[in-house]
C-alpha cells in the first residue's frame, strides 16, 4: 500500500526502506518514523523513549500520536489477516519480489 | 514481563481514538456471539501475557489458550490445520473469529498505549450474561479459512460478526483509515502524518511481524 499510495501521489518513494531501515525511503521523516515503528513492535522499551523524542522533535507530538496510531491498527489488521488466513492478493507477489521475500504457500 | 510503565509524555493522545478504545474495552468485557464477558476478559488477559505483557496468564481450555497465545504473539506461524483443529474439538469456527477479534483488539490497543509511553488501560470487570451470537446471514466461505461476508480482505476479515467487525472498524478508523478508503490510495486524510508516512508506518509493522498484508 505504501508503493501504491505513493504512485498515487506521484511521490518518488523507496519501498526498500521497509526492510533495509538504513536506506532512504523518501518519506519525510522515514527514518524517525521507522525507528519509533520499530521500537513499539518490537516492545523494546529501552529503545522507545529516545525513539519517540526523536519523532516529537522533528515532526511534532499529533505525528508521533498518529505514527503509535497507524502502528497499533496494523498490529490488529496483522493478526487478524493472518490468523483466519485471508490471502495475499496477486496484484501485491511483486512487491515480495522487489522487497526479497516471498509470499508464503498457504497464504497465495 | 517487560516494562511498559513509562513517564506519561503527556502531549500525545487523540480524543477520537479515546472513544473508540473505552468502547473496544467494554465489548472485550461483555458477553459476545459465543464467549461470556469473563471468558471474553481472561483471553484479553493470556493474550498479554502472551505478548510479556502481564505476569500471569488466565484459566482457559488449552485449546482457547494455545489459540490466544498463537494469535497474541505468533499470528503468522498459524495454518488453516489450526483452525481445522478447533472446528474438530467441537467448537464453533465463528467462536474462533471471535477469539481473533479480542485477541487483536487487545494487541492493538495496548500497542498504541506502549506507543504514547501511557500504562496500559486496566481490564473492566466482566459483564454478566450469557453469549448472544450475532451472525451476518450471509457470511460464507470465500477465500479465507473460515466464513466472511463477501471476499475476505482486511475489512471483512471479521465480517461474519457484525458487533466484532464494527469494534475493529471503529478503531481502525480513528487510528488510520476508514475500511471504505483503506484500498483509495490517492485518498490524502488530512491526518497529521501524509498518506505515504502512514502506510510506511504500516508496511514497517507488516514487515516486522512478518505479515504480507
Amino acid at each position: 500500500m505504501l508503493r501504491e499510495s505513493a504512485r498515487a501521489h506521484s511521490l518518488p518513494v523507496n519501498v526498500l526502506a521497509v526492510t533495509q531501515p538504513a536506506l532512504d525511503s523518501g518519506v519525510p521523516h522515514g527514518a524517525d518514523l521507522l525507528a519509533f515503528v520499530d521500537a513499539i513492535a518490537l516492545l523494546d522499551f529501552y529503545e522507545l523513549p529516545e525513539a519517540r523524542a526523536d519523532l516529537i522533535t522533528a515532526a511534532g507530538a499529533g505525528a508521533a500520536t498518529r505514527a503509535a496510531a497507524v502502528c497499533a491498527s496494523f498490529e490488529g489488521i496483522n493478526r487478524i489477516v493472518d490468523a483466519i488466513g485471508v490471502p495475499v492478493n496477486k496484484r501485491f507477489y511483486d512487491i515480495g519480489d522487489d522487497l526479497g521475500v516471498q509470499v508464503p504457500d498457504h497464504l497465495r | 514481563m517487560a516494562s511498559v510503565t513509562e513517564t506519561p509524555v503527556r502531549q500525545l493522545g487523540d480524543e477520537h481514538a479515546e472513544w473508540a478504545i473505552k468502547a473496544a474495552l467494554a465489548a472485550i468485557v461483555a458477553p459476545g456471539s459465543f464467549f461470556t464477558g469473563a471468558e471474553r476478559r481472561a483471553m484479553a488477559t493470556q493474550a498479554r501475557a502472551a505478548r510479556g505483557l502481564a505476569e500471569d496468564g488466565a484459566d482457559l481450555p488449552p485449546i482457547v489458550a494455545e489459540a490466544v497465545d498463537r494469535v497474541a504473539a505468533e499470528a503468522m506461524a498459524t495454518r488453516q490445520s489450526h483452525v481445522e483443529a478447533w472446528v474438530g474439538s467441537g467448537r464453533d469456527i465463528l467462536a474462533y473469529v471471535e477469539l481473533v477479534s479480542v485477541v487483536s483488539q487487545i494487541a492493538s490497543i495496548d500497542s498504541y498505549r506502549i506507543g504514547l509511553g501511557a500504562a496500559l488501560d486496566a481490564l473492566g470487570d466482566p459483564v454478566d450474561g450469557e453469549p448472544t451470537p450475532e451472525i451476518a446471514a450471509e457470511a460464507s466461505m470465500m477465500n479465507a479459512w473460515v466464513p466472511t461476508v463477501g471476499v475476505a480482505l482486511a475489512p471483512t476479515a471479521l465480517s461474519a460478526l457484525p458487533r466484532e467487525k464494527a469494534t475493529k472498524s471503529a478503531l481502525s478508523a480513528a487510528w488510520y483509515l476508514t475500511d471504505n478508503v483503506i484500498h483509495q490510495y490517492d485518498v490524502e486524510p488530512g491526518r497529521e502524518l501524509t498518506r505515504s508516512q502512514m502506510e510506511l508506518v504500516a508496511a514497517r509493522t507488516s514487515w516486522l511481524n512478518e505479515c504480507f498484508f
